[in-house]
């Protein structure tokens, strides 16, 4: 009974509301549905005119003798569908987003109880039931093809549950885009090549669509093959999917909001999952691919981490503060995920570090070829390279901190990030200026060892010098590390349950 | 209901944008929040609207914490900001029905308040329209209503009344009037002074950030002009009084404006009849004599230096 008064109280999510109704009125979503409409009708119209003159007016032997006009109207249809969905459906969301943000509406959002997950959720929402109704208005045509013949079924449904899955992603893309704390230009800038990605991801699909159409996947569904790669695709488009849609919630939470907490649960819980999957591979398989894979991708976002950590800041706000808990355990582990700088910064770290020493366990394992198959190669390049990186954004991100901290306190956490962008750059520009100005530079000497450019780590000639890489970095960083330790120990004081001061009461305003 | 602002202080980078100002206002009042630009009114309102987080101090609904439970102060706090509505394609009506649903409103009780309000603001033939379509006094109508449908306490008004027509203003003012009257605590900030006057129960007035006046009109207006504004119109030899008053102890900056002679008085109100008797007595056929009373604007011209951060 309770379950059915919960059901009879339910409310469609109040943004999903406001989003359809704005949809219904905006001459882009119906021009663009009426366009639609008009291109599938006339489309098959003139293949079905088309290959009955070809036929002599007879459907039957079309398509070279093949029987398969239901499948070549099929091949058609997918990509306009997959343009629509891939396209003009994230657009029209992300365009909506951004111009309530930079109108200062979401600020109103904000003083509703609707929380930043509810709005996120809203225009997701919306933009799935956008795609589910230009779906149904192919759905007619669809099922049409299938009265012609040559395509099955479970092909059409697989294809239009790839795009469908593909359309997801895309438009919880476009929504972390319209999110970013950016200027409009800076957004259009950033949206210009997510664009151009897009329309790869409709020629990949379109691709992938005409191989199941030719080759039918219905013989297929009953093998490990397909399942183990839609799987694998299903997976890592989910992870990315459950990144953009937390990162999307924390950049519009409120600033005094535990806004990072739920990126960092993220990111650790898929580097587990990740890494959990990529080593089930390796042990049922002998495939060392997928544990690189994670590796790589766990480094990239350690690197962006580390960037985004320094940038935070120490303030925390008295929101946060009061959800530090008091026992000693809990808070050191709230340290690690909760607001701030120093959280931020022993996080990535800790993450990167046990990321590779796991790899230089599993390398010295594979050292012992009475273990693991003679064909497993761990190559040693990619692993000193990898670290040596990590090691460099760690000390370049220790030496923004100490820089900003110690020489522009007045100026605001970004700077750090900046900072610990700007020694690379300079490291890496100053040296080889010089090379140019004294007319010796040449592509060689931007092959040969330059100890401190984190760049020189993918361009070295010889990778001998890697070795020498990998110790420089990890000095720099642990200088740089000794040199912040003060602030570090401060931060770790100061990270405990907020006391409420006693302020006075100011006097109330006499009143007539 | 009761809101204090306790030592509020709030840095923007290098800028203090609000210094460390503590003030409080209750229910059934209107308080005016009066300062320049870059003052530090906004700053302050959307401090009480939790939409900025405070670098230090604290204000306080009913003894709550903004800054400990937002959601609390979202829930009894309606936020008009300065900025107008700008959704595309939202009829005023839905845009209302979206602000009730995100609030929580559900069933009979969120058309009951949704209709209350387009009564209330006076919108209920302009429901169809599109927000985008409406003027400038429409607009600030249907985001007053807004920021009714949760019925709040406390109402927080960012120059509601910028860009209005003079009728529109005074039927802003007089739904402000009826609001204070639904025992609703009200903060606005305007630049149409004279009219905070005919509403306002009390002020506050601020320049870079910090509280130069805080306290009822009246008090305000006594504590800013000591002396006693005093205007005089005679038949004839306006100069000869003029001169006559420069003359005069105690009188200080008379001026002629428009055949008529203003000027301040110094001590009791006795001196003014002595003056008056004394004016007589040499002969000056004296119209009219009365007390000029200094209005908000007058306040505001005295003690701000117009100064920005």
């Amino acid at each position: 009974m309770a379950a059915l008064a919960r059901l009879r109280a339910w409310e469609l999510n109040p943004v999903v509301v406001k989003e359809l109704r704005q949809a219904v009125r905006s001459w882009a979503v119906t021009g663009m549905l009426l366009l639609f409409l008009a291109v599938l009708f006339f489309t098959m119209l003139g293949m079905l005119v088309g290959y009955s003159v070809m036929a002599g007016g007879s459907l039957a032997g079309v398509s070279g003798g093949r029987q398969a006009l239901g499948r070549d109207i099929v091949q058609v249809f997918l990509p306009i569908l997959t343009f629509m969905s891939l396209l003009f459906i994230p657009l029209y969301v992300a365009v909506r987003l951004a111009a309530e943000r930079s109108e200062h509406n979401v600020d109103l959002l904000y003083i509703t109880t609707l929380s930043p997950a509810r709005i996120i959720r809203g225009k997701l929402m919306c933009g799935i039931y956008l795609t589910v109704l230009f779906f149904s208005v192919c759905m007619p045509f669809l099922v049409f093809t299938n009265l012609l013949r040559g395509v099955d079924l479970p092909t059409i449904f697989i294809a239009l549950s790839a795009v469908f899955l593909a359309d997801v992603l895309a438009i919880q893309a476009a929504i972390f885009l319209a999110c970013l704390p950016a200027t409009r230009g800076f957004k259009i800038l950033i949206a210009l090549p997510v664009i151009g990605f897009g329309i790869s991801c409709v020629v990949g699909l379109t691709g992938m669509s005409f191989f199941m159409l030719q080759s039918g996947v219905g013989s297929r569904l009953g093998s490990w093959s397909f399942w183990g790669d839609a799987l694998t695709a299903v997976l890592l488009g989910g992870l990315t999917f459950g990144l953009l849609h937390v990162a999307s919630i924390a950049m519009i939470s409120p600033a005094s909001s535990n806004r990072t907490m739920p990126v960092r649960v993220y990111i650790t819980a898929s580097w587990f999952i990740g890494g959990a999957t990529a080593l089930g591979w390796f042990i049922v398989k002998g495939w060392i691919d997928p544990i690189e894979a994670w590796m790589a991708i766990t480094m990239v976002f350690v690197v962006l981490m580390l960037l985004l950590g320094v940038s935070e800041g120490d303030e925390r706000s008295v929101r946060v503060a009061r959800a530090i808990p008091t026992h000693p355990a809990r808070r050191w582990i709230a340290f690690f995920f909760y607001n701030g700088s120093a959280g931020g910064l022993a996080w990535a770290t800790l993450l990167g570090a046990v990321t590779l020493g796991f790899m230089w366990l599993l390398s010295e394992w594979f050292n012992d070829r009475s273990i693991t198959p003679a064909t497993v190669v761990m190559p040693l390049d990619f692993l000193q390279s990898s670290t040596a990186v990590f090691a460099y954004t760690l000390a370049y991100c220790l030496a923004g901190l100490f820089l900003h901290r110690r020489f522009f306190p007045q100026r605001g956490p970004m700077m750090a990030g900046l900072l610990a962008m700007l020694v690379p750059a300079l490291w890496a520009v100053l040296p080889n200026l010089a090379l140019f100005f004294m007319n010796k530079l040449t592509w060689d000497t931007l092959q040969q060892r330059q100890l401190g450019s984190v760049f020189n780590v993918f361009a070295l000639k010889d990778t001998a010098h890697l070795s020498h890489h990998l110790a420089f970095s990890l000095c720099f960083a642990l200088l740089m590390a000794a040199v912040n330790v003060p602030w570090f120990l401060k931060q770790v004081r100061a990270f405990k349950t907020y006391v409420r001061p006693e302020n006075p009461a100011p006097p109330p305003l006499p009143v007539k | 209901m009761k809101v204090q602002v306790q030592a509020l202080h709030k840095r923007f980078a290098r800028t203090v944008a609000v210094d460390t100002i503590s003030f409080s206002f209750d229910s059934g009042h209107v308080f005016g929040f009066v300062g320049p630009n870059g003052a530090g009114k906004t700053t302050t309102m959307r401090v009480i609207a939790t939409l900025e987080e405070p670098t230090s101090g604290d204000v306080l609904i009913n003894g709550v914490s903004v800054r400990e439970e937002p959601e609390y102060a979202r829930r009894t706090v309606g936020y008009v900001p300065d900025s107008l509505p700008a959704h595309a394609d939202v009829t005023v009506h839905e845009y209302l029905d979206f602000f009730a649903r995100a609030y929580g409103l559900r069933g009979s009780a969120r058309g009951d308040a949704v209709r209350a309000v387009e009564e209330f603001t006076g919108v209920t033939t302009i429901l169809d329209k599109q927000i985008k379509a409406l003027s400038k006094g429409m607009k600030q109508r249907v985001t007053l209503g807004r920021a009714l449908i949760p019925n709040p306490d406390v109402l927080i008004l960012d120059e509601p009344a910028a860009g209005l027509d003079p009728r529109a203003r005074v039927e802003l003012r007089e739904l402000l009037i009826l609001l204070a009257q639904q025992k609703k605590a009200i903060l606005i900030s305007s630049h149409i002074l004279t009219e905070l006057t005919e509403i306002c129960n009390g002020v506050v007035i601020i320049e870079r950030g910090k509280i130069l006046e805080t306290g009822t009109i009246d008090d305000v207006l006594k504590k800013s002009t000591p002396h006693r504004a005093l205007c005089v119109r005679v038949l004839d030899r306006q100069h000869d009084l003029l001169k006559e008053l420069l003359q005069t102890p105690n009188v200080v900056g008379a001026r002629e404006v428009n055949g008529e002679v203003y000027f301040e008085l110094e001590g009791e109100e006795a001196r003014s009849s002595e003056l008056l008797g004394g004016l007589v007595a040499k002969g000056f056929k004296v119209a009219e004599f009365r007390q000029t009373k200094a209005n908000l604007e007058d306040i505001f011209m005295n003690v701000t230096k117009g100064g920005v951060q």
